[in-house]
């Protein structure tokens, strides 16, 4: 909260981050709406409220946070008020409010994990990922590299107690992590954004290629009007752009 | 004992549909389904609570009400239940307490509200809800009627042990065009978050962040901005609400209530008026289920600076000269001036225009008036406005049965009038606490052509400047009287305040002025109070018939069958 | 079938007896429908969906099987709670909220062997006549949500899921509903509050109990994953069978996990009662870590009240003589160890040997539960970050021994007092630590600290009234 803004206003006031770069910015696309309306209808007639959690959990994998302009959406979606969508993102704690980075590491603080050196991890990966330890407050426990590259967030239980430290890097658990396993996913996290990198390139040359070939056939014919391309032209980057966060789970999914 | 002949009390209770409840070691029968924090406070054992008001859903959460509660205990297999002297079962305490909003009385349940476990818990629940506390009650307007201020000094412990950093949260919010918000102050009742959903129906008030930081709020850019907003400041026990309207002016127990009416439309709404030293502060709408509930509209609560205005006229006003400016005069030489000039109007080419704003007893009085003038072009001004389907009348007049009982006059005959006067056959016009040239439609150019005007008002307007003579009358909060509500009852209102300056209660000006016309009618001349004429008018009226200012009470009573309801009203009573 | 092989390292050890976890770490075992089935799945379904509802309810209460969320209440005897001649719809509800710390067996059911979930959820929603039913599963399980979601469609493919199940004529719908991280949400009206999309607040009980009034106002029933497992179980062998197993008051079989400072942390399936927390630690768990001793152990989930491994407990015989024994001796079932002050709960072990410092422990379960706080009612809401802020300042070496003293005071203010039973369970670790391990405490403490400012504001306010030294 700084100065200038009060409480209220702070509920929904944009956090920036620099984790942003890697997620697409929020947009209610058809797909998006569609999306939403199937989770509405998992539930009984005339609990819509009940998809709350599901759109939320949609919105945030799609878009890596839930920021202030999908609040109202979402309560739109579920026909109660934004003041409700907001009194839950507030909430739970698996919710981001601000962007995570690329590679979200959630380490595990209590008691079991503790016991096993949990809590002596988080300086540790503090230091490997440029972040500030001091940044990390009970209040406010998730801190974002520079890069955007890296978060770390200090969790409660992870339900793996037998075998701690637990750490969670995006969707998969480690468990017994020590500082050099910490090393390792690092650099096995490095290597999958390189790889999805050069993957990005490639779509993107393809898609370049699509759209000269496009431009081409549009100067063939004469009695096109240009005006029509530039709507062609926007689903095509945006699949590019939905690719990305779909790459990444299934990336870590293999490991 | 169990072979006591005699019926035991659980029966007979039961056959009032009643169930006994020991409360203090004293029996008492209540309704199946009172609550229990109800059936204390009912018979004086005091149940402190914040978040149970019980015109709203249950919440349970402030942990305040916290009671010793014991029932009869349960019996083994065949074995049968033993009685104590006086019919009464055993009762077993429960090691720990249970809140008092949520549960309802039982058949030989026991209560204590005093003792040990009672009196501990509500000490700890009050240390709890003062650690986060900003304690800043010399600078808080709830200051004197905050139930945290109260509780703390009649069960907390005069202590406190907490001394570590407070949660910060946020301070002195606007959260609404007419409340402001200190989340410090909060104690997380949720009063006003069920009052705005479940009552006003706009449900833009909830909660955010969780634990130590829970907070309420609105979403940023939506604002508590309903016209029932305000009642969350009555309804929230502490300072977190605070009316902006009412903010910084004035220490609470420097103010006197006074139990009245609301005259903003046909509802009636029940409310306190609260003054010092001849000075309206603020109005809160007073508790009657079968008017308002608990609840008030903005729109009226606010409409009070009327009263305190500059714009108030002090002393009667004349005008010795068609042409001349008003100047002020004194009331016996007005009042003269004012029969001698009513004398030389012709009855036929005058007409009155007066007010369903008025009581009962003005109303009684304007006919006194005008049968004793012999004018019968007579008629009130009606005021339709939306019904908001809660609490605000489509009629937004207070007194329109009244005057329909009354004078017989419902607004019908005000077109006559108005076309009289535009082609000259009314040159003589009374206006009665009504600005003619408002509701009435009567254009300023057809008031100037008209040869006299008597305007009787507590305020300056279009029709006082135009007028001959303006009799200085008083507001709502200055005089007593009854009025008739849309749905037919009949309530009082109280003075709150002396009238301001040389102005006189409306009744007794036209009181002075039918006696001064010539009227002998005991029952008009010899009426010193409108109680009095009060009870006149329970003699000639069937629907007022026995009626006595004493017996209307602070509820009023329902004296005629109107067919029309109250939207909230009716909601409520559908919910029970 | 009768050779099943484990992955190496992952064998069960000998006085163990699996049936939940009989396909956790098991060679070859994946958690698709296939090998479920290959294994006898849905076999228990296919004969439960013949018998009378009335029966199952019947079956499983005379099994005398008790809930494995924490509380230990009987399944059976739950369900039979709806209301009698109720006309609205029944649901069925799944805790996945697995969050108390030091419990983690659901997340090996739902990860290795989804389908038998899926099987016991089908009989129990069959026998209380469920045709909706809700997996609740906590935010942390991403990829267990993904293995459910899969398992769920491929019920569904197989008719054992959707509509006319088997031709039974029975409907059911399973929908996966996801957490986000709230301890709270394992509370079963904060669960049904959180499906409902409004704030996980605990309902009040009474009027809200669940199975009368719980999921959108209907009777709704809320299990564990690993009591509906053990549905299926009874199911299987049949209620006497069932009752006939493991400690007479909790019957069947239970799954341990073990925290902390053992040799072999882990979870293991056991017949109730048939060991002690001696035998679990020592034979099963391997001891101490080396030159070690065991100092504490928490016997059920963090909020269960701590227990010295050194103290004498007394416990009554059957003669009437006393008999005196130490943690180690007390049977793991569900209520030997509630004799002495603590519960079994979910059956999360958490040991703490001699290196541990036990307000630093304390400490770490007041953050979590400062945390997790959902903050409705007043006296956990304000007690918990208190009573944290409390146990950082003693650790710190900030305290006073009065503070020791303060801390228990305000744990005892919110005993009893709270809205539900998380938030009196908050309460218990630091009634019992500060108790039990006072003289820790009490050591971190100096008498001076008494008169130093605790607080910004209190230091800034010393400014004024004393002077600089």
């Amino acid at each position: 909260m700084s100065e200038t803004t009060n409480a209220i206003d702070a509920i929904a006031a944009p956090v920036s981050s620099p984790g942003e770069k890697f997620f697409p910015k929020f947009e209610v696309t058809p797909e998006l709406v569609a999306k939403a309306q199937e989770l509405v209808a998992l539930y009984p007639e005339g609990k819509e409220q009940s998809a709350v959690l599901p759109i939320i959990h949609h919105v945030q994998e799609e878009f890596g946070y839930v920021c202030p302009e999908a609040m109202p959406w979402i309560a739109e979606m579920c026909k109660c008020t934004a003041i409700h969508v907001a009194g839950i993102v507030t909430f739970y704690p698996g919710i981001h409010r601000k962007c995570p980075g690329k590679f979200h590491f959630r380490v595990c603080r209590t008691i079991a994990c503790a016991l096993s050196g949990g809590e002596e991890l988080l300086p540790y990966i503090c230091s490997k990922m440029g972040v500030d330890p001091a940044e990390m407050t009970d209040e406010e426990p998730m801190v974002v590299s520079p890069d955007g590259l890296w978060s770390l967030e200090a969790v409660e239980c992870l339900a793996n107690c037998g075998f701690g430290p637990n750490v969670m890097v995006n969707d998969t658990l480690h468990s017994q992590v020590t500082r050099g396993k910490i090393d390792e996913i690092m650099a096995a996290c490095k290597k999958e954004l390189a790889a999805e990198r050069k993957e990005a390139a490639a779509a993107k040359k393809e898609a370049a290629a699509a759209r000269r070939e496009a431009r081409a056939a549009a100067a063939a014919d004469v009695t096109e009007p240009e005006a029509e391309e530039a709507p062609a032209e926007a689903p095509a980057t945006k699949k590019a752009a939905a690719k990305k966060p779909a790459a990444k789970k299934t990336a870590t999914k293999k490991k | 004992m169990s072979n006591n002949p005699t019926i035991l009390p659980k029966d007979a209770a039961a056959a009032e549909g009643k169930v006994n409840v020991q409360i203090n070691g004293k029996w008492y029968r209540f309704p199946k389904g009172t609550r229990i924090a109800d059936a204390c406070n009912s018979v004086g054992a005091h149940v402190p609570c914040f978040c149970y008001h019980p015109k709203l859903s249950i919440a349970g959460s402030c942990r305040m009400c916290l009671v010793e509660q014991g029932m009869p205990p349960r019996l083994a297999p065949g074995a049968t239940p033993t009685y104590d002297e006086a019919g009464y079962q055993p009762i077993q305490w429960m090691p720990r307490a249970v809140i008092a909003c949520a549960n309802t009385v039982a058949e030989n349940m026991g209560i204590r509200t005093e003792g040990k476990l009672t009196s501990e818990a509500r000490r700890g629940v009050l240390e709890f809800l003062l650690t986060n506390h900003p304690l800043d009650c010399p600078i808080c307007d709830q200051a004197g009627e905050c139930k945290l201020q109260e509780y703390t000094s009649d069960y907390g412990s005069g202590t406190h042990r907490f001394t570590e950093d407070k949660t910060k949260k946020g301070k002195n919010i606007s959260i609404g065009p007419r409340v402001n918000l200190d989340q410090e102050r909060c104690v997380l009742c949720r009063r006003c978050v069920r009052f705005m959903k479940e009552i006003a129906g706009q449900d833009v008030l909830g909660v955010v962040g969780r634990g130590t930081h829970n907070a309420i709020a609105c979403y940023p850019g939506t604002q508590l901005d309903s016209n029932y907003s305000m009642n969350v400041v009555d309804i929230c026990p502490v300072g977190a609400m605070t009316s902006k309207d009412f903010r910084f002016k004035m220490r609470v127990w420097f103010l006197k209530s006074t139990p009245t009416i609301d005259v903003n439309c046909g509802t009636g709404t029940n409310i306190n008026i609260w003054t010092r030293e001849n000075q309206v502060y603020r109005i809160t709408p007073r508790q009657n289920d079968e008017v308002n509930s608990c609840w008030m509209p903005d729109s009226h609560r606010l409409n009070y600076k009327y009263i305190n205005a500059p714009e108030r006229i002090l002393t009667p006003m004349v005008k010795t000269d068609h042409g001349a400016p008003q100047r002020p005069s004194t009331w016996d030489a007005t009042l003269n001036m004012v029969v001698e000039q009513l004398h030389s109007c012709a009855p036929t080419e005058t007409a009155i225009i007066c007010s369903a704003r008025m009581t009962n007893e003005e109303l009684y009085m304007v006919r006194a008036l005008a049968r004793q003038l012999g004018v019968t072009k007579l008629e009130i001004v009606p005021r339709k406005g939306e019904n908001d389907g809660l609490l605000v009348s489509d009629d937004r007049n207070p007194n329109t049965n009244g005057a329909k009982l009354i004078l017989g006059k419902n607004g019908s005959g005000l077109a006559a009038i108005r076309r009289g006067i535009k082609n000259n056959s009314v040159r003589f016009l009374i206006a009665l606490g009504e600005d003619v040239t408002e509701e009435a439609g009567i254009e300023a150019e057809d008031l100037e052509a008209l040869d006299y005007i008597l305007a009787m008002s507590h305020s300056e307007n279009a029709t006082t400047k135009a007028a001959d003579v303006v009799l200085p009358s008083v507001t709502f909060a200055e005089k007593y009287g009854t009025m008739i509500n849309v749905a037919g009852r009949i309530q009082r209102l109280n003075k709150a305040i002396e009238p301001q300056g040389e102005a006189r209660p409306d009744w007794d000006i036209l009181r002075q002025l039918t006696e001064l016309l010539g009227c002998d009618c005991p029952r008009v001349i010899a009426c010193p109070s409108p109680m009095i004429i009060l009870e006149e008018m329970a003699q000639e009226f069937e629907p007022m018939k026995g009626l006595t200012w004493g017996n209307i009470g602070n509820g009023g009573i329902v004296i005629m069958d109107t067919g029309v309801t109250i939207p909230l009203i009716e909601r409520e009573k559908a919910k029970k | 079938m009768s050779e099943i092989t484990y992955k190496p390292g992952k064998e069960p050890h000998p006085r163990e007896t699996r049936r939940i976890f009989k396909n956790i770490d098991r060679e070859g075992y994946d958690p698709s429908i296939k090998c479920f089935m290959k294994d006898g799945g849905y076999q228990t379904l296919k004969k439960c969906i013949k018998m009378e509802p009335a029966d199952i309810t019947n079956e499983v209460k005379k099994s005398g099987l008790r809930g494995r969320g924490g509380a230990g209440f009987p399944t059976g005897v739950k369900w039979t709670f709806i209301p009698k001649g109720n006309t609205k719809p029944v649901y069925l509800v799944c805790n996945c909220d697995e969050s108390e710390p030091g419990t983690f067996k659901d997340r090996f059911i739902v990860h290795q062997d989804p389908h038998q979930l899926i099987e016991g959820m089908i009989i129990a929603c069959y026998a209380v006549q469920a045709h909706y039913a809700v997996i609740y599963m906590r935010e942390e399980f991403p990829e267990g949500a993904r293995i459910m979601q899969k398992a769920l469609q491929e019920a569904e493919e197989k008719n054992f899921l959707g509509k006319n199940i088997l031709g039974s004529g029975f409907d059911l719908k399973i929908v996966l509903h996801r957490g986000a991280g709230a301890y709270i949400c394992g509370e079963e009206t904060g669960l049904i509050n959180s499906i409902e999309g409004v704030r996980p607040y605990p309902r009040i009980k009474p009027p809200f109990f669940p199975a009368a009034i719980g999921l959108y106002g209907c009777p709704t029933i809320v299990n564990n994953v690993e009591s509906l497992c053990q549905v299926r179980q009874v199911m299987m062998m049949g209620g006497e069978a069932y009752a006939a197993e493991g400690a007479q008051r909790s019957p069947g079989t239970r799954i341990i996990g073990v925290s902390g400072d053992v040799k072999r942390p882990g979870v293991y399936e056991i017949i109730s009662g048939s060991i002690t927390y001696g035998e679990l630690l020592y034979d099963i768990c391997g001891g101490p870590r080396i030159g070690r001793k065991f100092k504490a152990i928490i016997p059920g989930g963090a909020s269960a009240k701590v227990m010295r491994c050194d103290e004498i407990l007394k416990d009554r015989n059957p003669d009437g003589t006393v008999r005196e024994m130490t943690i180690f001796d007390v049977p793991m079932d569900l209520d030997s160890i509630a004799k002495f002050g603590s519960m079994s709960g979910s059956g999360g072990v958490i040991v703490m040997d001699d290196t541990r410092s036990m307000p630093k422990v304390l400490n770490n379960l007041n953050r979590f539960f400062a945390w997790e706080s959902c903050g409705q009612c007043s006296p956990c809401r304000e007690g918990n970050p208190w009573m944290y802020k409390l146990s950082t300042r003693i650790c710190e070496g900030k305290g006073s021994p009065e503070d020791v003293d303060l801390l228990k005071s305000v744990a005892d203010n919110i005993c009893g007092r709270t809205v539900c039973a998380f938030g009196e369970a908050c309460s218990w670790p630091t009634q019992a630590f500060t108790t039990k391990f006072r003289e820790e405490f009490l050591a971190l403490t100096k008498p001076i600290n008494a008169l130093k400012p605790h607080s910004a504001e209190a230091a800034e306010a010393r400014k004024f009234l004393t002077r600089e030294d």
